[in-house]
């Protein structure tokens, strides 16, 4: 829960808003290996995989056979063969691989004990990493990885982010990473920038802000629910793909953004209910204070059909919000 | 048309064929615990006048009963890792420190119907703040108990071993006459704080509280609300499971653990049982002395109006309907206006929890039902429960003075 009056939190914000801040990121990763990798990635993730070069990366979703998310990854070609998969659920995803990869030659490993992740998010982002990298970065694009080295100790830098702002991703070994935290920090501060502390900040607040949902907020949802529709590519195969089909003619549900008029959301919990009329037409994955937008925030899962700028109210004391797109600003 | 509007939703039945709700039974089995640990508490408050030597002595055996599942540090490490970062999916962007421990003692709240939120949630400091709580009617000794279980979650997600890096305050504990109940951990090395001792948890936090409006203040916990929990990092738990986890977790903390010390104050076992067994006589007696809580009672269960006062199966039908919201399975033996018999496992009764067994249940519920019988029905009725020592046991309902009212 975050608040207005949060000094730590707002400047948190700011940091990563206006200058450049770093902070642990460090996910689940799954290393997906083998000549049929490729194949097994098309058939759990809704996205073209095969489109993804060597050095590229792609935001999927992967599907249930009832067309609802049950994950949301980053996949990154590393190499020919050799696939990295962002997930915050890794544990869980290698059975599904397993369970869907019968007869094919696949490995999926996971690796998240090996490698640490950093952060390095806000306009200023691109300097701090010039000061911090060996080698130029030259022309990477956006969801691209390439090889690089921090004073010498090997790193993967993605350039990335959940933060809706230019932003790189450093991955390094994780007997590295006491050296590779100290040297961001030294690199960051260098162009202006600062450590983010605030969990809720980098995790929830500055993401939904910009549109940028977790898994947990995606529940029952499918793509064309969601605003992931542009992630699906409806000319391969993949589970779940003939109940996605139904419902991007006929969506039960959409994804919407809550805008709060009282000054903080103390009696909203995660998935509070939401009303409109008094009667319950959907549920509040979250609320948050979204100190770019100077308010409070959230995500909602309401019936399809509410268009934005309609009044609901949502939890036990009727906490009056306005229906938004999901992208604050 | 009627029947396609006929909705499904879990209950059980009394005995005169109203339905409770899943709702319902939940609600009520959080308040009756909390009831039986007040009564037990007055047992505790005869044999021990200080204030402070029962409450370091409760602390004392629920921290040791928490970290006991820890044991080798190596266990320990197990421990943390499968039952508190994978059953919480707490991903790996988190510092495993002791701060994490404030996801178990809100994810523990919430599943008790504790209503309220986690203010702050940072690597420094973890405030938690209460609008309700179904064990207001126990005392600042159990607020103070739950500390010492808190440092016991903190110690074992700590990142250095067994032992914690925060100071713990319940700064504010309905208990004590306070409205809120509010606990914040601090780290200690951040907010140059001492370790504190079992009577020290009770201090004001470094950094303000934050206090919610009384008009966005919850009356009851999210299981309630939205039919589930779910912590920070979206991970669920459904009523259902946090309705079976009371009712089994729920008698471990807040009655085994405090009974393993009290039983300790009494001069011995005898003693314990004598005093023991007349506080929850005199506990059940004053259950339905007023002839409106009678009526509450028979429009709540659902009793007929042809069914006269001085019927026992009155008092069968509450005890039914106990068990039931228990999640105790029994059989219905007998059933008449002369006598309720009801057969059960002694150990379904006695072993909420399998692993840890709670004979002494048997005791206070024959005594609260004995006294009970005789506000509720008549002093011409009693219970009695037979066959405590054997497999099965069976819980009567029958006519029989009690001329000494013991």
């Amino acid at each position: 829960m975050l608040f207005k009056e949060d000094k730590t939190a707002r400047l948190d914000a700011e940091t990563i808003r206006r200058s450049v801040g770093w902070y642990r990121w460090t996910h689940d990763l799954v290393e997906i290996t083998g000549k049929d990798a490729l194949e097994v990635l098309e058939k759990i993730y809704v996205s073209r995989i095969a489109k993804v070069g060597t050095g590229r990366t792609k935001y999927t979703v992967m599907l249930n056979e009832d067309g609802e998310i049950i994950d949301d990854v980053i996949v990154m070609h590393m190499k020919d063969d050799i696939y990295w998969v962002s997930d915050l659920y890794g544990p869980r995803l290698i059975p599904w691989i397993e369970a869907h990869s019968e007869g094919l030659d696949v490995q999926a490993k996971l690796i998240t004990y090996d490698w640490d992740m950093y952060a390095v998010q806000g306009p200023k982002s691109p300097e701090a990493m010039e000061k911090l990298l060996d080698k130029p970065l030259g022309e990477l694009k956006r969801f691209s990885v390439a090889e690089n080295t921090v004073s010498g100790i090997p790193v993967w830098v993605h350039r990335s982010g959940f933060t809706g702002e230019e932003g790189y991703e450093v991955y390094c070994a994780a007997d590295k990473t006491q050296d590779i935290k100290a040297l961001i920090a030294k690199a960051v501060e260098a162009a202006g920038g600062r450590e983010i502390y605030t969990l809720e900040v980098y995790v929830r607040s500055i993401p939904m802000e910009k549109g940028f949902a977790l898994k947990q907020d995606y529940k029952h949802l499918n793509p064309f629910e969601c605003g992931l529709g542009w992630a699906v590519d409806l000319e391969k195969d993949f589970i779940g793909k003939e109940r996605t089909l139904e419902i991007k003619d006929a969506p039960r549900y959409q994804m919407v953004g809550l805008e709060f008029e009282r000054e903080s959301t103390e009696d909203i919990s995660i998935w509070e209910r939401v009303y409109l009329y008094g009667v319950e037409v959907g549920r509040c994955a979250q609320a948050i204070y979204g100190y770019t937008v100077d308010k409070n925030i959230g995500f909602a899962t309401v019936r399809a059909g509410i268009p934005e700028g309609t009044k609901v109210t949502v939890g036990p004391n009727g906490s009056p919000a306005t229906v938004t797109a999901k992208k604050f600003c | 048309m009627l029947r396609e509007k006929l909705g499904t939703t879990k209950c059980f039945k009394t005995a005169w064929g109203k339905l409770i709700t899943e709702q319902e039974g939940y609600t009520q089995i959080n308040r009756q615990i909390a009831a039986f640990c007040a009564n037990l508490f007055q047992v505790m408050r005869i044999f021990e006048p200080s204030w402070e030597k029962r409450t370091e002595a409760i602390c004392d055996i629920a921290n040791m009963m928490n970290m006991a599942v820890a044991g080798s540090p190596e266990e320990q490490k197990a421990y943390v890792d499968m039952s508190l970062y994978e059953a919480f999916n707490i991903p790996e962007l988190c510092e495993k420190s002791s701060w994490l421990g404030g996801i178990t003692g809100d994810s523990g709240d919430e599943w008790e119907n504790m209503a309220g939120r986690v203010i702050q949630f940072t690597r420094d400091r973890v405030e938690k703040e209460l609008d309700t709580c179904p064990w207001d009617i126990v005392g600042s000794e159990l607020c103070n108990m739950t500390t010492s279980m808190f440092t016991a979650n903190f110690d074992l997600a700590s990142s250095n071993g067994t032992e914690n890096e925060v100071a713990l305050n319940m700064c504010q504990a309905r208990g004590c006459g306070n409205k809120h109940c509010r606990v914040v951990a601090e780290r200690r090395d951040k907010y140059g704080l001492p370790k504190q001792g079992w009577l020290e948890h009770m201090q004001q936090p470094v950094d303000p509280i934050h206090d919610t409006p009384r008009e966005r203040m919850v009356k009851e916990g999210q299981c309630l609300r939205n039919g589930q929990y779910t912590q920070a990092f979206g991970e669920e738990t459904s009523l259902e499971k946090a309705y079976n986890w009371v009712a089994q977790m729920g008698w471990v903390w807040s009655v085994q653990f405090p009974m393993m010390a009290i039983r300790d104050m009494a001069p011995d076992d005898d003693e314990f049982m004598r005093v023991f067994k007349i506080v929850f006589a005199a506990a059940g007696k004053n259950q339905f002395i007023d002839p409106f809580a009678k009526e509450g009672l028979r429009s709540h269960l659902g009793v007929p109006h042809y069914i006269d006062d001085n019927d026992g199966r009155i008092l069968g039908s509450y005890i039914m309907y106990m068990l039931d919201v228990q999640l105790v399975p029994y059989e219905l033996e007998r059933w008449t206006e002369d006598e309720t018999w009801i057969r059960l496992k002694t150990e379904d009764f006695t072993a909420r929890y399998e692993m840890a067994p709670l004979d002494e249940l048997v005791d206070a519920y024959e005594a609260q039902w004995n006294g009970a019988a005789k506000t509720l029905v008549s002093p011409e009725w009693s219970c009695v429960i037979d066959g405590r020592d054997d497999e099965e046991m069976i819980i009567k309902v029958i006519r029989r003075e009690d001329l000494r009212m013991v």
